[in-house]
């Protein structure tokens, strides 16, 4: 009899925040886990493996996908959750190496490791990637131009992957959570992230349910006809 | 390692699932991507995947078929499988 395999998920920057939920979330419902992050890993399970990388570098992405197809040989989620905002100023302000790190980690990553996924999946005709995205993108705040450009930029790419790929079984969407409580958005100002979140239909901020819920939806073999989304949480 | 043999190797397992009529040639002559080929885009890039990938078990080194260099040349090393094979021989 043929073993069923476990289904495989790749979730960038696990070490924290939506990342590290994700992981345990997926755990818990019975996947192989792959997660990277610059740091050591923050999960010890059997169907854990983490690879400490970094994803700013197009030769550790390569190595990431490299361990993956020695051990498994196949991938069946992408979520590319990894981001930074090391910028928060007045787009006339931003240092150059700012915008590079920024680009390197939220949209050239992104892009790699969409790249080498399809690969991978393309081969079994099925899967299923999921970028995340931000409310940034909609509400277009001062100060938060350099992040808010990197997640547009997400968003565009996700949809003309999403052309791309369809004939091979794969779709591509963004899910862009409302503010949900992580090292991230304890970056930004407290008065400004009320500001921000009254303009949404839903004026507190998110949860990392909320994020797992849509995935979970979008994830579904079921789900072959949705693609090439942006789903905006928190009613923004 | 001899990279006509992983080409090949390649085209045998596309053609596994590609229908009778639209099968892969295994001559050094086989067009592989252009006008005369029967591969579309994905299927290029599905075709370059399995061949990295054959590659990689034959050598234990991953190389990126499909880099900067080959997009820039004037002559698509995706042509055909002669100069495909030429091309990966400089990778490798």
């Amino acid at each position: 009899m043929n073993e069923v395999k476990k289904k495989l998920v790749l979730i960038t920057g696990t070490s924290r925040g939506i990342g590290a939920y994700l992981a345990k979330h997926y755990l818990l419902k019975g996947y192989i886990v792959i997660g990277c992050s610059r740091s050591i890993s923050v999960i010890d399970e059997i169907d854990y493996f983490h690879i400490q990388s970094d994803i700013s570098e197009e030769l550790e992405i390569l190595k990431v996908f490299s361990f993956i197809r020695k051990q498994f040989g196949y991938i069946d989620v992408l979520i590319n959750n990894a981001a930074i905002n090391p910028a928060i100023m007045s787009a006339a302000l931003l240092p150059y190496e700012s915008i590079q790190k920024a680009y390197k980690v939220n949209v050239f990553a992104t892009m790699l490791f969409c790249r080498e996924a399809v690969k991978l999946m393309s081969r079994k005709k099925f899967g299923r990637i999921i970028n995340i995205g931000s409310m940034a993108s909609k509400h277009e705040v001062p100060g938060e131009g350099l992040y808010t450009s990197t997640k547009a930029a997400v968003i565009a790419y996700t949809r003309v992957l999403a052309k791309e790929v369809y004939k091979q079984g794969i779709t591509a969407n963004v899910v862009a959570p409302s503010a949900i409580e992580t090292e991230l958005s304890k970056q930004i100002n407290v008065n400004a992230l009320k500001e921000v979140l009254l303009r949404n239909a839903i004026h507190k901020m998110g949860e990392f349910s909320d994020v797992s819920n849509v995935i979970d939806l979008l994830i579904n073999e079921e789900s072959s006809s949705i693609t090439g989304q942006v789903i905006f949480l928190g009613g923004v | 390692m001899d990279v006509l043999n992983c080409i090949y190797k390649a085209i045998d397992e596309m053609n596994e699932e590609l229908e009778e009529g639209s099968k892969l040639e295994k001559s050094e002559n086989a067009e592989i991507f252009g006008a005369n080929s029967m591969l579309d885009s994905m299927g290029l890039v599905n075709l370059i995947t399995i061949i990295e990938q054959i590659i990689e078990e034959e050598t234990g080194n991953f190389i990126s078929i499909a880099d900067e260099k080959a997009m820039s040349m004037e002559v698509s090393p995706f042509r055909n499988v002669k100069v495909l094979k030429q091309y990966i021989e400089t990778l490798v």
